[in-house]
């Protein structure tokens, strides 16, 4: 018991350690960034917060969906946890209680899709005018460079928000082809 | 799809934003890098048009300013075949700009009247010139050597 707790002693003061150097780094990093840097990391902030919800929308499912095919059956908590996501949507709670796990999700799923469409459009729309500013498109324009950092910085959250999607879809599929029964259905 | 073509597919599109990140942020870094070193032209060629009877001198500007040739001398040295048997010295005072990061030719034209250039003359060219970011006039002596071909063997004896 002794070297247990010693043991995650040591693990919080280094993980402590490493949050600490991973702020001091960045701070660094933020202080010495150049003009270019700078336009990419505002890109990348601004456009996670943008992605905020599809991030974590198609994280919590496809982490949801794994669970439940890893465990191969599916539990009351995991119903529970989905039946937030749905909840704030303007059904009765009976009927949600009557719908099945799949339903449920593909609910969430298609909930997700307007931010989804929201996100893609204004990420579009970023990709047109990087293009107009590297082809100098738009005449002399100073602000190019700095365009396209931004555009790169929304890049990766576009491909994060992709690939959720993507493991999210491919997860469910997966579980549908498990064809796993409900208790309490 | 499953689970190992997306994450193959993935990894592919991820190499390729970091690439694209990567080569974003070091072509801008070292453009303005470069920017900063004030650079001094070379000359990559030199050649005699017979028909202008002038010197051209294909100047290269490494640096991403312009640069300006104020004016240019030379002094001519005749070789075993010519006839002209005394140096000349001239100053022209010219006013090219030279492109950032790219070659440009200037003509140093010789006087007139005088006669073609034959096999062994020599030209000893100072080209002056300015950088934008400095009051000083700097200068590129070249010696251009007519018929005989620079960097050969035979010829550094």
């Amino acid at each position: 018991m002794n070297f247990e707790r010693f043991a995650w002693w040591l693990f919080w003061f280094s993980f402590g350690l490493i949050i600490l150097i991973l702020f001091y780094g960045l701070t660094i990093l933020f202080i010495t960034s150049t003009s270019v840097e700078l336009a990419f990391i505002l890109g990348l902030i601004s456009s996670l917060l943008m992605a905020n919800k599809l991030l974590f929308g198609y994280g919590s499912i496809a982490n949801l969906l794994d669970n439940v095919i890893s465990l191969n059956e599916i539990k009351e908590e995991h119903k529970d946890k989905i039946k937030e996501n749905v909840n704030k949507r303007f059904i009765p709670l009976e009927q949600i209680e009557k719908f099945s796990f799949a339903t449920l999700i593909s609910i969430a799923l298609k909930d997700l899709d307007y931010y989804r469409y929201a996100y893609y459009s204004v990420y579009m729309l970023l990709v047109v005018i990087t293009i107009l500013a590297k082809f100098n498109l738009l005449g002399e324009f100073v602000l190019g460079k700095y365009i396209e950092g931004v555009f790169w910085g929304a890049t990766i959250t576009t491909f994060f928000v992709w690939g959720l999607e993507q493991l999210a879809k491919v997860s469910f599929t997966e579980f549908l082809n498990l064809n796993l029964s409900e208790e309490n259905k | 799809m499953n689970r190992v073509i997306l994450f193959f597919i993935t990894s592919l599109i991820a190499l390729m934003i970091g690439w694209g990140v990567g080569g974003y942020i070091t072509y801008n870094k070292t453009i303005e890098t470069v920017g900063k070193i004030p650079a001094s032209p070379i000359i990559v060629k030199s050649y005699y048009d017979k028909e202008k009877h002038a010197v051209i001198f294909s100047f290269f500007n490494p640096g991403t300013l312009p640069l300006n040739v104020v004016s240019q001398s030379f002094v001519f040295k005749p070789g075993k075949e010519s006839k002209e048997k005394s140096y000349q010295v001239e100053n022209i005072p010219v006013n090219i700009p030279l492109i950032p990061l790219g070659i440009t030719a200037v003509a140093l034209k010789l006087k007139k009247g005088t006669e073609e250039l034959k096999n062994g003359d020599v030209i000893m060219a100072t080209i002056y010139y300015t950088h934008p970011l400095s009051k000083d006039v700097y200068s590129i002596a070249h010696r251009f050597e007519y018929g005989i071909k620079k960097n050969s063997p035979s010829n550094k004896k």
